[in-house]
């Protein structure tokens, strides 16, 4: 890997005390779309504004772009674009004046700016409401001004923080795509977010943490690879006795068996050919069952397995 | 960058309808309430000698006092002052029974009393708070004079006493003697100090402990030093064209007269503005205290200052002056509405230029210390 365009290490960070960020360590390197995940109160925001130099920290080091990041470290602010996740516009401003605002901040050309804040309406699809006041707009469409005012500067760095909280699935989606085209277009991408698919969706590298530690890092088939769980096997059967289950149980690469609801679920971990096995065992045993589905483990599931709980909202 | 975001903070602010209402709309309604209410009052009276008691000191030496108590209570046209000579407890009483609007105290240097009950004489209190105070000042010269130079003390003494003379017949009595004015005048002065609710906004929106908005703008690659220059800048322009708005109202639309020095009053409406907007962006910087109560904080020293200064009760200025004078030089609605006095009431531009030179300091160690309160860079919390 060639020099990060984000490194931190060691870093620690304290609320008086409680510990947000446990020696907290992390690289991304340029042309990622970097996925943290973590559940609520894990310290991804933290995370973020510590990088960002807007809260101090307790020890470590930060570097972006190669450089140590310091509050007044204009020249990478420049670079760097954030979404964050309180959303944050003037209410006296409408959609295109806030954009205009925040873009100028960091372009000065007025004509240039002129386009990309076009470029940042189309890209979060606000153009019938670009004369609209941030008061008159709904929650989903507030959520996709506040990424306007973001990325509409054209950030090589660019951090969103649970940018597609209560935008709806279409918009979400074209945010999705647009994310993903900044990321051809040479941006690297930081992303946090609670919905798992859109993480699995889009991220080429993940880290899953909590309570400010960084409990895992890698491609999202990396991740599922380190969970003992491999498949997930679930089989529709009316009744099903103690010593079938047990039988099933005995089989190989099979840890865990439950019956519930007239839902047998086996858990998998590693071999191939589970279900062959399993159906070929009930149907040694005389059982009938209705419909068989096979899953491969969600980020979920790996999420659930590292931090011992779930990852939803 | 520092257009811009000036640019946009102009926009903003006026398009705050409620900040529009307590800037604009809300002077100019009290300013029109004042005028309905004192327009059956005012009948352009003529001046009038101030009844006084004089009390002199036991050992009766300094007899220059006297004489020019005496010249000013020569009965005339312009006689200025209608003193009797009493003791102290005749003085008090007379006081008491409001036939007299104050008591001269003869000491090492004059003094005053006046009595709080007397609201009704409030010109004719701040006339002789102001007296007293040239009096005192000239004598001490006097007194240097003839300790260093005793052979010029004569004329410099008739110098004195023509002085007085002179100031009796153009200060006192040309200057306005409407005595509606003065609430007109407390009335700029709260303007200014409620210019403080736009300074406080300014601090607010540009820490990132403080709003979101803060905190966006912390990671922009503009320098937080110029990011509060064009706010402070652009919420100083608006509170300012406010209050021009609510000046020229109140002299074309209401007929207010404020004298002749119309460029004077522009540039204390000026300071004043700037006082008011540095003093909000000091108490909006003080650390996490809360918005809500910044702004308890704000209004109730806004409002005890203006109260102090007379906005309720015309005379409470003149009594503070009596007990606890140094509270007039640094109360910034006091220096405004005093301002405005040494312009139209005493013409006394000495006085005018020290108020002045008050509300610029008073500015700049508000704004000193609201710039060092929010150098910080990092927040250990957002
Ligand atoms: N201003 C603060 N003062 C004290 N503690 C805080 C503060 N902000 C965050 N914390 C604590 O720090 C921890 C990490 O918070 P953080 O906001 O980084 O979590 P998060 O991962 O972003 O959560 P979410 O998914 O809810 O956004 C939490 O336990 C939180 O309670
Ligand atoms: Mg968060």
């Amino acid at each position: 890997m060639s020099t990060p365009i984000i490194k931190v290490e060691n870093l620690v960070k304290r609320y008086r005390e409680l510990v947000a960020l446990d020696h907290f360590n992390l690289e991304i390197a340029e042309g990622e779309i970097f996925g943290l995940l973590g559940p609520n109160g894990s310290g991804k925001t933290t995370t973020i504004n510590c990088i960002l130099s807007l809260l101090s920290y307790d020890k470590g080091t930060i570097h972006v772009f190669g450089k140590e990041m310091h509050p007044d470290s204009y020249d990478l602010k420049r670079r760097i674009g954030v979404v964050m996740q309180n959303v944050a516009v003037f209410e006296e401003l409408t959609v295109y004046e806030n954009i205009d605002y925040f873009c100028g901040l960091y372009i000065r050309d007025k004509t240039l700016r002129r386009q990309y804040v076009e470029e940042a309406i189309d890209f979060v699809g606000l153009h019938e409401f670009r004369k609209f006041y941030p008061k008159k707009l709904s929650g989903g469409l507030l959520r996709r001004l506040n990424i306007a005012c973001g990325i509409a500067h054209k950030p090589k760095l660019l951090f969103l923080d649970e940018p597609t909280v209560a935008v709806d699935p279409q918009s979400r989606n074209k945010i999705l795509e647009g994310i993903q085209e900044l990321n051809k277009q040479g941006v690297t991408i930081v992303y946090t977010s609670h919905y798992m698919e859109e993480v699995e969706q889009i991220c080429t590298r993940i880290a899953i943490m909590d309570k400010g530690k960084n409990l895992a890092i890698g491609t999202k088939e990396e991740l599922k690879r380190m969970i003992k769980k491999s498949e997930i096997i679930s089989i529709e059967i009316l009744d099903i006795s103690e010593e079938a289950i047990a039988a099933l149980k005995n089989l190989p690469h099979i840890y865990e068996v439950t019956f519930e609801n007239r839902q047998l679920q086996v858990l998998c971990s590693g071999g191939r050919h589970n279900l062959l096995r399993v159906l070929n065992c009930l149907q040694s045993m005389d059982l009938s069952f209705g419909r068989v589905y096979s899953e491969l483990p969600s980020l979920n599931d790996v999420f659930l397995e590292i931090t011992g709980k779930e990852l939803r909202d | 960058m520092f257009i811009h975001t000036f640019q946009y903070t102009l926009k903003q602010l006026f398009r705050q309808k409620g900040a529009l209402f307590w800037n604009l709309l809300f002077p100019i309604a009290l300013g029109t309430m004042f005028y309905m209410a004192f327009s059956g009052l005012s009948s352009g009276e003529t001046f009038h000698a101030i009844p006084v008691a004089v009390v002199l000191a036991e050992d009766d030496s300094a007899t220059m006092f006297r004489e020019v108590i005496d010249s000013l209570n020569e009965p005339g046209d312009d006689r200025f002052l209608d003193a009797v000579y009493t003791t102290e407890e005749e003085a008090l009483s007379l006081l008491e029974a409001k036939q007299i609007t104050g008591i001269l105290y003869e000491g090492s240097s004059v003094s005053l009393a006046v009595s709080a009950e007397m609201s009704s004489a409030t010109l004719e209190q701040s006339i002789l708070s102001c007296f007293v105070e040239e009096y005192n000042m000239q004598y001490g010269a006097i007194k240097k004079i003839a300790a260093s130079h005793p052979e010029n003390l004569g004329a410099a003494a008739e110098a004195l006493a023509k002085n007085t003379a002179y100031n009796t017949e153009t200060t006192y009595c040309d200057g306005d003697m409407d005595e509606q004015i003065t609430y007109f005048f407390n009335l700029i002065a709260m303007s200014c100090l409620f210019a403080s609710t736009g300074g406080m906004q300014i601090a607010i929106k540009n820490q990132a402990n403080l709003s979101p908005l803060g905190a966006r703008r912390c990671i922009s690659p503009v320098p937080k030093e110029i990011s509060l220059c064009a706010l402070l800048c652009a919420t100083f322009l608006y509170q300012y064209l406010c209050i021009l708005a609510g000046l020229f109202y109140m002299r074309f639309g209401l007929g207010v007269n404020f004298g002749s020095s119309m460029g004077y009053i522009l540039l204390t409406a000026l300071l004043g503005c700037l006082t008011g907007v540095s003093f909000g962006f000091c108490i909006g910087s003080i650390g996490r205290l809360n918005e809500g109560m910044k702004f308890g904080i704000q209004m109730a020293v806004t409002m005890i200052c203006c109260f102090l200064s007379g906005l309720m009760v015309g005379n409470m200025r003149i009594l503070i002056e009596q007990y606890c004078p140094w509270f007039n030089r640094i109360n910034p609605a006091a220096l405004i509405s005093d301002s405005f006095y040494s312009l139209t009431v005493y013409q006394s531009h000495s006085r005018y230029f020290q108020n002045s030179i008050t509300l610029v300091l008073i500015s700049a160690a508000f704004c000193l210390c609201g710039f060092l309160l929010t150098r910080r860079k990092k927040y250990a919390a957002l």
